[in-house]
């Protein structure tokens, strides 16, 4: 493949309030996941493997964790020294305020334009920081190609009764060609709905026509949004997406979703189905099980020292489970620690969490007990 | 530019002993630990050391020891003017050029060191298993400032005559350097780690050269040289875990004591962390069925069976039924189901089909080569 031929924006703008405390100060993007990875490193492989170089990144508050995991983007080899580059634009909330106070009439997109024309890219494709999925780029390229629409939408089909009608999430219908009908049309009698992955793919210059649009029509938004308001007056593409696929937007999908992973299918669908994921790597000490631990159903990330028990749960990265200790149905993000005989049932421990000895935190299936970053507990909690 | 130290890492032995596991590759290239290599200590050492100029001297099945360490990013060693360096032997107008021994290996270099124009050079085996800070090294050799500064480790009187042993006076001077004595007098042990003012050793080297070429190794020839000459040279003794992993017996004792978490090397240490090139890879998935004991583990393993007293380095699949008992698994292999392992060391890649059968004892540890496949028969002809 040609370089230039696709850059790439990710946009990192969708907040759920339901993900808290998990999305303070961080995107939802930048939350772990599958014990080693962030969510942003699902698009980030699947942007490499597509042998993107140039990504523009829209977050909407601050882009700390953002920046502190990607760094250079050597590991998705978007470091070059001759092309290419992760641009980062931040604070588009505030940027956001500021257009709709001061409305000057000015060019909301300028930051989209200047790096769209330098990426000298041909195509673009749009995609939106919630999801879990390991896309191959290049064959909704091929798609497109081999179809004549202006925009190809990657969608998931989802059966009608497990269509989750949450607000923020788009579905559309596909008419006979395989395109994306008109929202407001009849449709074919499929017995389906698409879900829309909001992953979009089209020309640079299109791109270009729809954001002067939106300048004159004084609609400021993250461009992933604006193609979807637009969309109707282009001929769209469906791309089915049939591999692993989930939108985290609340603590509760959060903790649904990682416990996929556990899943045989799922996990090998997630990770080994297409290209592989790829992720900052860390020096982390091979996980130790000690002599007493026992550790069933669940996945362990390295640098873990284990000597209690751990079952149906998730282990990230230099977690410490001391003896006597009983983690059931729960997630520990890295760099936490589980007292001797400390008892976790359905429980998010987020980063940096300590739990004394002996400590019980009881959560339920249907209420997911969510313990902040960097807390020190010292008494029993439930959810 | 001027440059206080550059370190040479000498990897270019064989390591005849440890049998199938350097056929096809250097002796610091063979695995460790579940996740390393035996050269990312010292290469961890001298970026923990802050030393930034490292000359690797491979010579022995280069290409897995090159691919390993790359442009040294893994290390930190890919900075802006410093780094890691390659060195291999070449061809010149002179003839072909392989390195005869470590201090050959040094002389034949000498454009490279040259190039860094040093004030000190740290001569350092790569096929050693220990953390040491070289910086307190050089501080010691500049506050003596001999021609030659000596690590050394003591070791059990009763095994002082497997090493080359250093006599040393009140204060830490060598007297006298006998290689592997029959009555040691002394249980300092050389362990192959050197500081030489460079202008020093460079006059010797290239006296030698034009006179009787007859320096090839750092024990055999320079070392008594210097002594005879009279030059200065000092012994700094070493505290700590140092283990040289040169057969098949001490690399799985030294992998089985590795997995002690309280263990000396204390790996687990943020202050002073051991890199190695890493790829990213799924977490470790244990089944409903796992059972893993007293073990390590690293990404990418997925374990159905059962696993005691061991250690798996990444990609390292573990069938149904199937038992690893006292045992290194390297990276990518494939146990089947109901297969029964002990006392082994598994080659990377290697693929144990079902039912198959690996056993060795404490006294003779099983070895299965890099690629290998064991069984598989049964099952083909059923």
């Amino acid at each position: 493949m040609k370089r230039h031929k696709l850059c790439a924006i990710l946009n990192l703008n969708k907040d759920f309030k339901e993900l808290a405390p998990l999305n303070n100060n961080r995107p939802v993007a930048a939350l772990p996941f599958g014990c080693r990875y962030c969510i942003i490193d699902f698009m980030l492989s699947s942007i490499s493997h597509a042998g993107i170089d140039s990504l523009a990144l829209f977050i909407n508050k601050s882009g700390r964790s953002i920046y502190d995991h990607i760094r250079s983007a050597r590991e998705w080899d978007m470091d070059s020294t001759i092309t290419g580059g992760v641009f980062t634009f931040s604070q588009q909330h505030w940027k956001h305020q500021h257009f709709l106070e001061n409305n000057t009439g000015q060019d909301y997109y300028a930051d989209h334009r200047i790096f769209l024309d330098r990426s000298r890219a041909e195509y673009v494709v749009v995609m939106s920081g919630e999801f879990v999925l390991n896309l191959d780029i290049d064959a909704v390229l091929q798609h497109h190609f081999s179809n004549t629409g202006d925009i190809t939408v990657v969608y998931q089909s989802v059966p009608p009764e497990q269509a989750a009608r949450k607000p923020h999430l788009k579905f559309f219908e596909i008419d006979e060609k395989g395109a994306v009908a008109p929202r407001q049309d009849t449709v074919t009698g499929e017995n389906k709905t698409a879900l829309n992955t909001e992953i979009y793919i089209l020309k640079v210059d299109t791109m270009k026509e729809i954001i002067d649009r939106a300048n004159a029509d004084r609609l400021y938004m993250d461009v992933g949004e604006l193609l979807w308001s637009y969309l109707p007056g282009y001929y769209a593409n469906a791309f089915e997406y049939t591999g692993y696929l989930a939108c985290i937007d609340s603590a509760a999908s959060y903790y649904a979703h990682n416990m996929d992973m556990l899943d045989e299918k799922r996990f090998n669908a997630l990770f080994h189905a297409s290209k592989p994921v790829i992720t900052r790597t860390n020096n982390g000490a091979p996980t130790f099980y000690s002599e007493d631990s026992s550790v069933t159903d669940a996945q362990c990330a390295t640098g873990c020292e284990i000597y209690g028990r751990v079952c149906h749960s998730m282990l990230f990265r230099n977690v410490t489970v001391e003896s006597g200790a009983a983690v059931t149905n729960s997630i520990i993000l890295k760099d936490c620690r589980v007292g001797a005989g400390a008892q976790l049932d359905y429980v998010i421990l987020d980063k940096g969490v300590k739990l004394e000895d002996g400590v019980v935190l009881h959560g339920t299936p249907d209420n997911i007990l969510v313990i902040p970053k960097n807390t020190h507990v010292t008494q029993d909690l439930t959810s | 530019m001027k440059t206080e130290i550059v370190a040479m890492i000498l990897a270019g032995g064989q390591g005849t002993r440890l049998g199938k596991l350097t056929r096809e590759t250097a002796k610091p290239a063979v695995p460790f630990g579940g996740k390393y290599r035996i050269i990312d200590f010292a290469l961890s050492n001298c970026t923990n050391s802050g030393i930034y100029n490292v000359g690797v001297v491979t010579q022995y099945q280069p290409l897995e020891l090159n691919e390993h360490i790359g442009n040294g990013a893994p290390w930190g060693l890919d900075r802006r003017n410093l780094g890691v360096k390659i060195l291999q032997p070449y061809s010149s107008a002179d003839g072909e050029k392989w390195f005869r021994g470590t201090d050959n290996a040094i002389y034949q270099n000498l454009a490279y060191i040259d190039s860094q124009n040093p004030e000190y050079v740290l001569i350092l085996s790569g096929d050693h298993i220990y953390k040491m800070d070289y910086m307190e090294m050089l501080e010691y050799h500049k506050e003596r400032n001999p021609a030659l500064t000596v690590a050394v480790i003591p070791v059990p009187m009763s095994e002082a005559s497997r090493f080359g042993i250093m006599n040393t006076d009140s204060t830490m001077r060598v007297i006298k350097f006998e290689e592997k004595p029959k009555e040691p007098k002394n249980n300092l042990a050389s362990m192959g780690i050197y500081i030489f003012n460079w202008p020093i050793l460079r006059r010797y080297l290239v006296e030698d050269q034009a006179k009787t070429r007859r320096f090839e190794d750092f024990g055999k020839h320079v070392i008594p040289d210097f002594l005879k000459n009279g030059e200065n040279v000092f012994a700094y003794a070493f505290q700590g875990y140092w283990k040289d992993v040169g057969t098949i017996e001490s690399l799985w004792e030294a992998n089985m004591d590795f997995i002690n978490p309280k263990h000396q090397l204390n790996i687990r240490d943020q202050n002073w962390r051991i890199y190695t090139k890493t790829i990213a890879l799924p977490p470790q998935f244990l089944t409903k069925d796992a059972k893993v004991s007293d073990s390590m583990l690293v990404d990418g393993c997925y374990i159905a069976g059962e696993v005691y007293h061991s250690i798996l380095s990444k990609d390292v699949k573990v069938g149904k039924d199937s038992r690893v008992d006292h045992s290194v698994v390297m990276s990518g292999v494939t146990i089947g189901k109901n297969v029964e392992i002990a006392y082994a060391i598994i080659g990377e890649n290697a693929y144990i089909a079902d039912n198959a059968q690996v056993i060795g004892t404490p006294g003779s540890i099983e070895v299965i080569g890099y690629g290998e496949v064991i069984g598989g028969l049964k099952d083909e002809e059923a």
